[in-house]
């Protein structure tokens, strides 16, 4: 190829760029970006407060079936319901520690049914699992 | 921090400190040349789209932990080359030969019989390095430098590479 072929050649290759160079991304495409990197910076950065709530308010509601479903939460004498104390390690966090309402002195405290398991459905109960209980009740 | 005045490597550290609109910046900065390669690549428009958001929200997450080892650029190019490769090896062979970057849009095709349009093929034709080379070298402009390290290779395989895409084109195009 001549050099005049070449010069034509370069002419024409800086055509091409020059073609190539105006052409731009289509303007949603921007905004699509701009909203999507938005949406994940806000969810990460909210993830934690709203997990947070969650589990607070998860706490909460546990607390509030827990004194609901207390059998010993009043006193003999019709009294006003005594709130059970809750230990501040329920609070921080998920725990298995189980609240207990303080019984009042002399109060009846209900028996504990033992478990039979109906004839051929499920497993009979543990032994351990009455032995938790007794150990729990003795104070 | 006027951000369109700083260079990428502070965009980058600003965006590293949580500097929010660094990003909107990165993008506006970024985006038409990631858009032009990824069309340069995949020859369709849609699919090209869909590379750029990706290479730009693999950006998210990369260049947070980014060490500036290397241009942000040059790691943004590579994301957008891998992503790429990815979509060209998942789509149809067939499809990707049938859709020239032009089809379906009646103002391209007529300009195709044009010398432009005609070398545009032909660079596009060029074996894979070759095209990479007249892609960043001489339709982006970058320098040779920032060509050989968005390549991963020496500038003088950049030279070499553009000297054996212009032969092949001179050799094709008269």
């Amino acid at each position: 190829m001549s050099a005049e072929q070449s010069q034509r050649l370069n002419n024409e290759l800086s055509d091409v760029a020059t073609q190539w160079r105006s052409e731009t991304a289509p303007p949603p495409l921007q905004a699509r970006l701009v909203a999507e990197f938005r949406g994940n910076v806000s969810v990460s950065r909210l993830a934690r407060p709203a997990m947070s709530l969650a589990l607070a308010a998860t706490v909460m509601s546990t607390i509030a079936v827990t004194v609901l479903m207390l059998p010993n939460n009043t006193t003999e004498s019709g009294g006003v319901p005594q709130l059970p104390s809750i230990s501040t390690q329920t609070l921080r966090g998920p725990s298995t520690a189980k609240i207990r309402a303080p019984r009042a002195p002399g109060s009846l405290r209900l028996p504990v049914a033992p478990q039979t398991p109906k004839p051929g459905s499920g497993t009979a109960p543990r032994p351990d699992d009455k032995d938790n209980l007794e150990n729990e009740d003795v104070v | 921090m006027d951000l369109d005045k700083v260079d990428d490597r502070k965009l980058v550290k600003a965006f590293q400190r949580g500097h929010v609109a660094a990003f909107d910046e990165w993008v506006m900065r970024h985006q038409d040349r990631v858009y032009r390669l990824a069309r340069g690549w995949l020859r369709d428009e849609t699919l090209a789209r869909d590379a750029t958001q990706e290479a730009f929200m693999r950006s998210v997450e990369g260049l947070s932990h980014f060490r500036f080892s290397a241009e942000p650029f040059t790691w943004l190019y590579r994301t957008l080359r891998n992503v790429c490769h990815e979509l060209n090896r998942t789509r149809p062979q067939a499809s990707y030969e049938e859709q020239p970057d032009f089809a379906h849009n009646p103002e391209r095709l007529a300009a195709k019989a044009s010398e432009a349009s005609r070398l545009r093929e032909l660079v596009d034709q060029l074996p894979e390095r070759q095209r990479e080379v007249v892609y960043l070298r001489v339709f982006e402009e970058l320098s040779i430098k920032t060509t050989a390290a968005a390549m991963d290779c020496r500038p003088g395989t950049v030279k070499a590479l553009l000297n054996q895409a212009k032969k092949r084109l001179e050799e094709q195009w008269t």
